[in-house]
C-alpha cells in the first residue's frame, strides 16, 4: 500500500484525468467525465485528489527526513558525549517537549506567510524532540556495548564510532520513528491547511478539505468533495503508522535477542 | 493485513454513517394553531459585543435597524426613507437644511423623557466627539420643543438622509448620560446601553455569547409583538448554518452579507425554514489601482475587461444565484440604474489585440507580456479579507489571475494578505497592488453608490484611488443632490463614466439567503437586500401555538 501511495504521487500527472488547476463548470456533481465532480472553481476533484497526494507526501517525507536527521544527530551526540553537551541538548529537548506542538506550529506558520516551506519548517521545529530523546537513550545503551568499548580502546575517532558502530544498530528504531514522523507531519499539514494556514497555490488533502468547508461542500453535504480527502489522509496515516509500529516491534525483538 | 482490512471496513462504516441524514423529528400539527406574541426570538449572527454601548460591533449594525438606539429616519420594507424617531421631516428649498418634527411622549430606556435637547446633543456629539458625518453636518438648532433643524455643510439632504437610515454612529443618545463621556468607544458605565428604540438591553452572557434584549413596553410607538430577542453570536457563517440545522436559531441577521449561493443546497433544505432569498444590494467589484504611478493604464483596464470569464465568475460567486453584471457596475436595484449600458462580455481575442497594439508584447518568449518599454510587467491581485465575506474573493482572485494569464498578463494573487485582515488593510492603504477584489456593501451602494470605494475625496473609505476631476465632479454632484431625480441623474452619469473609463468592473450581481423559521412563526416582513430581521417584523411577527 505504501508503495502504491508513492507510485500515485510519482505518476500523478500521467494518471490524473485532468490538470487539477484547469477550471470547468463549478459545483458539478459526480458523472462519467468528472468522477468526483468539480469544486467551486470548476476544478476536477478526482485530479485534485491525485495531485494532492504528491504535496501531502512531499511535506510528510521532507519533514520526516529533516526531523530524523536533526533528531538522530542531536540525540546521538547527547548520548555519546554525555556531560555538559548532554545536559544542554536534554534541556532543549525538554523545553521542546513541554511546548504543545500544534499551537506552536500554528503560531509559527501564522507569523511567517503561509507557504509549503514554512509549513515544513514549522513541523520540523516542533517534531524533532521525540526522535532525539529515543536516539539518545539508545545511544546511552549502545556506548557501553563491548564492540564500542573495543573500538574506543583501539583509538577509533568519535565520529567513526558513532557512524560505524552506533548508528547501524539503531537503523530499525530510526526508520520506525521516521515513518511515524511522516504520518505525524501529514496530519499536521492537513490540520494547518484546514485552519487556513496553507497556501492556495498548492493542492493538498488538507487544502481540499478547507475548500470544501469554505465553499459549502460540507454544509451542502457534497460528500464526494470532502470524504475522499478524509479517506486518503486516514488511510495514508494508518499505513505509515502501521509500518512504523512494525519496525518498532522488530527493534524490540532485536534488543530482546541481543 | 487482517487488521488493515478491519480498520478500512470500520472507517468506511464511520464515514457512511456520518454522511447519512440525521433523523427528522415529526412536525407538529399546526392545523389548529392560534397566533400569539413571540416570547423569545433566537437570532444568529457573527458580530461581536465587544463594548456595552452603541459603538460595539453588533450595536452599530443594529443601529441600521433602529433596534435599541434609533435614528430620526429609517428604511422601510419598500426601501423608502420614512420617519423613525421623528414623526416628520422636511427638506429646505435651498437643500441646506432638514427640519424634523419629534414626538413629545418618547422615553429613554431609563424612564427619562427624550427631548429636543437630546436631539441637538446627539448631532453635536456626532460633529465634535464621534467625528462622523463631518462632511455633512454643520450645526443643529432647536426651533421649539417639537421642531429641530439640522444645518448642512453643502446641499446634500438626499445623501444625508440616506446616511441617517444606515449610518450607525448618528443614533440619538441621552444627553444626561453621554454629555461627560469623551471616549465613547470604551464607555461601559451606567446607562451605556440606554437608547429609546423598541428594544431594551437586558444582559450579555459572555460565556454562552448570547445577548438578550426585551421589548420596551413604554416605546412611544407601541410595544413590539416579539417580547424578547436573544442574539446568539457565532464565529462564522458555517456555524450559523449548523445552528439553523439544529433549530438553535430562528433567523439569521447580518448586515449586507447574507449567506451566499455556495450554501444554497444547505439553506434550501432546512426543515421548517424559508430560505429568504434577497438581492445583494452591494456589488462584488474588481477595482483597479488608479493612483498616479499605476500600472493599470487605459489599455490594461480595457484588456482586462475583455479577458475575464464572467460566466465562470458568476457561477463561482453564486452557485446559480448570480448573473453576469453590466459595465456600469451598479446593480438593477440601485436608484438611477441605467439599463442601456451593455453587459460585461468575455472576448480574449480582443484583449490580445488591444495589448498587442499598445506594445505589450512577449519579448523574452516566456509566454508573459512585457510593458511597452520592454520591462517586466505584472498585475498583483489583492482580495478582501474579512469574516463576513469569507474566502470567496480569494477564489474569485484565482479565476481573475487565470484569465489574465490566458492573455499573457503575468497576474498573481497576493499571498501575504490571505487570511490576514490587518495585512490586507495595510496593503490597500499603502496602495501596493494593481487589482483589488472588494465587496461594496448594500448600505454604501444605497447611500453614495459603489463609486464611494473608488473616490479619493469626500468618502470615509481608505482605499479610494480615483482622482480624475471628471469623476470627482460627478461624484460630488451625486453627494450634493437636492432631489432624488438629481441623485438618479448623477448615478446614471457615473455608471456611464464607469462603462467607458473602466476604473472598476462588477464581477456579478448576486443574491443572498436569510433563512427564517416559518414553521414556528408567521408575519415576517422581508426587506430586499437585508432579510427578515426588520423593524416591521418586530411588530408583526407572531408565534404559532397549538393550545
Amino acid at each position: 500500500m505504501l508503495v502504491l501511495l508513492c507510485l500515485i504521487a510519482i505518476v500523478a500527472p500521467i494518471i490524473s484525468p485532468f490538470d487539477p488547476w484547469e477550471m470547468y463548470m463549478p459545483y458539478v456533481k459526480p458523472n462519467a467525465v468528472h468522477w468526483l465532480g468539480t469544486n467551486d472553481l470548476g476544478q476536477d476533484i478526482f485530479s485534485e485528489l491525485i495531485h494532492s497526494c504528491r504535496i501531502s507526501l512531499f511535506i510528510g517525507i521532507v519533514s520526516a527526513v529533516v526531523i530524523t536527521v536533526v533528531g538522530s544527530g542531536l540525540g546521538m551526540i547527547a548520548g555519546y558525549y554525555g556531560g555538559i553537551v548532554d545536559r544542554i541538548i536534554s534541556v532543549l529537548i525538554n523545553i521542546g517537549m513541554t511546548i504543545p506542538s500544534l499551537p506552536l506550529t500554528i503560531v509559527m506558520v501564522a507569523f511567517f506567510k503561509p507557504s509549503l516551506w514554512n509549513i515544513i519548517l514549522a513541523i520540523c521545529v516542533t517534531e524533532w524532540t521525540t526522535t532525539a530523546r529515543m536516539v539518545r537513550s539508545r545511544t546511552l545503551q549502545l556506548k557501553k556495548a563491548c564492540h564500542v568499548t573495543h573500538a574506543t580502546l583501539m583509538g577509533a575517532s568519535d565520529f567513526y564510532i558513532m557512524y560505524r558502530h552506533i548508528l547501524p544498530n539503531m537503523g530499525s528504531l530510526i526508520f520506525a520513528k521516521g515513518s511515524l514522523a511522516i504520518a505525524s507531519a501529514m496530519l499536521t499539514e492537513a490540520s494547518l491547511s484546514y485552519l487556513g494556514l496553507g497556501s492556495p497555490l498548492y493542492k493538498s488533502w488538507g487544502m481540499m478539505l478547507r475548500d470544501a468547508f469554505n465553499a459549502g461542500g460540507v454544509l451542502n453535504n457534497y460528500w464526494w468533495w470532502y470524504v475522499p480527502p478524509i479517506l486518503c489522509i486516514s488511510i495514508s496515516v494508518f499505513i505509515l503508522s502501521s509500518f512504523g509500529h512494525c519496525l518498532g516491534e522488530r527493534t524490540q525483538n532485536e534488543r530482546s535477542v541481543n | 493485513m487482517k487488521k488493515c482490512l478491519t480498520f478500512l471496513i470500520a472507517l468506511a462504516i464511520l464515514v457512511v454513517s456520518g454522511c447519512a441524514p440525521a433523523p427528522t423529528e415529526p412536525t407538529s400539527d399546526i392545523s389548529t394553531a392560534t397566533l400569539v406574541d413571540v416570547e423569545v426570538l433566537n437570532v444568529g449572527s457573527i458580530y461581536e459585543f465587544n463594548t456595552p454601548n452603541f459603538t460595539s460591533n453588533i450595536m452599530q449594525m443594529l443601529g441600521f435597524e433602529n433596534f435599541s438606539f434609533v435614528n430620526p429616519v429609517r428604511l422601510s420594507s419598500d426601501k423608502e426613507i420614512v420617519p423613525s424617531f421623528a414623526t416628520d421631516y422636511k427638506i429646505a428649498e435651498d437643500g441646506m437644511s432638514i427640519t424634523f418634527t419629534i414626538p413629545t411622549d418618547a422615553k429613554w430606556h431609563d424612564g427619562m423623557p427624550v427631548t429636543a435637547e437630546d436631539f441637538k446633543f446627539s448631532v453635536d456629539y456626532c460633529i465634535n466627539t464621534l467625528k462622523t458625518m463631518k462632511t455633512y453636518f454643520k450645526s443643529c438648532d432647536i426651533i421649539d420643543e417639537e421642531t429641530i433643524r439640522v444645518n448642512l455643510l453643502s446641499t446634500s439632504p438626499i445623501v444625508t438622509l440616506r446616511h441617517w437610515t444606515f449610518w450607525n454612529r448618528t443614533v440619538l443618545l441621552p444627553k444626561h448620560i453621554w454629555e461627560n463621556v469623551d471616549d465613547p468607544a470604551t464607555y461601559s458605565g451606567e446607562g451605556s446601553m440606554v437608547g429609546c428604540g423598541p428594544y431594551q438591553f437586558d444582559r450579555y452572557d459572555a460565556e454562552a455569547r448570547i445577548l438578550y434584549f426585551n421589548a420596551y413596553e413604554d416605546y412611544h410607538l407601541g410595544a413590539p409583538t416579539v417580547k424578547r430577542i436573544a442574539f446568539k453570536l457565532y464565529d462564522s457563517k458555517e456555524t450559523v448554518i449548523m445552528a439553523l440545522k439544529n433549530n438553535d436559531i430562528d433567523c439569521f441577521y447580518q448586515y449586507a452579507t447574507g449567506l451566499g449561493g455556495q450554501y444554497a443546497d444547505a439553506v434550501n433544505n432546512l426543515d421548517g425554514f424559508d430560505a429568504g432569498l434577497v438581492t445583494n444590494m452591494g456589488v462584488p467589484m474588481l477595482a483597479f489601482n488608479m493612483s498616479e504611478n499605476s500600472r493599470c493604464d487605459d489599455t490594461v483596464r480595457l484588456a482586462v475587461s475583455h479577458a475575464l470569464d464572467y460566466e465562470m465568475i458568476a457561477a463561482t460567486l453564486g452557485n446559480g444565484y448570480a448573473s453576469v453584471a453590466g459595465k456600469g457596475v451598479l446593480n438593477p436595484a440601485s436608484d438611477g440604474f441605467d439599463d442601456s449600458i451593455p453587459m460585461n462580455e468575455q472576448n480574449q481575442d480582443e484583449a490580445n489585440r488591444i495589448l498587442d497594439e499598445a506594445g505589450y508584447l512577449d519579448i523574452d518568449g516566456d509566454g508573459m507580456r512585457e510593458d511597452p518599454n520592454g520591462q517586466a510587467f505584472e498585475q498583483v491581485i489583492v482580495s478582501q479579507q474579512s469574516t463576513a465575506v469569507g474566502t470567496i474573493y480569494d477564489r474569485l482572485g484565482q479565476i481573475v489571475a487565470r484569465d489574465l494569464i490566458a492573455v499573457g498578463i503575468n497576474a498573481r494573487l497576493n499571498e501575504d494578505v490571505l487570511g490576514n485582515s490587518e495585512a490586507y488593510t495595510n496593503t490597500i492603504k499603502s496602495k501596493d497592488y494593481d487589482i483589488h477584489l472588494v465587496n461594496t456593501t448594500g448600505g454604501a451602494n444605497f447611500i453614495d453608490t459603489a463609486f464611494k470605494y473608488l473616490s479619493t475625496e469626500r468618502t470615509g473609505y481608505y482605499g479610494g484611488t480615483l482622482s480624475d476631476p471628471i469623476f470627482l465632479a460627478l461624484y460630488s454632484g451625486l453627494l450634493d443632490s437636492t432631489s432624488l431625480e438629481e441623485y438618479m441623474s448623477y448615478s446614471g452619469q457615473l455608471q456611464n463614466y464607469a462603462a467607458t473609463t473602466l476604473p472598476a468592473i462588477a464581477l456579478g450581481w448576486d443574491q443572498m439567503f436569510y433563512p427564517h423559521n416559518t414553521e414556528k412563526f408567521e408575519g415576517w416582513v422581508i426587506r430586499d437586500g437585508h432579510g427578515p430581521f426588520t423593524y416591521e417584523t418586530w411588530f408583526s411577527l407572531q408565534e404559532k401555538s397549538t393550545t
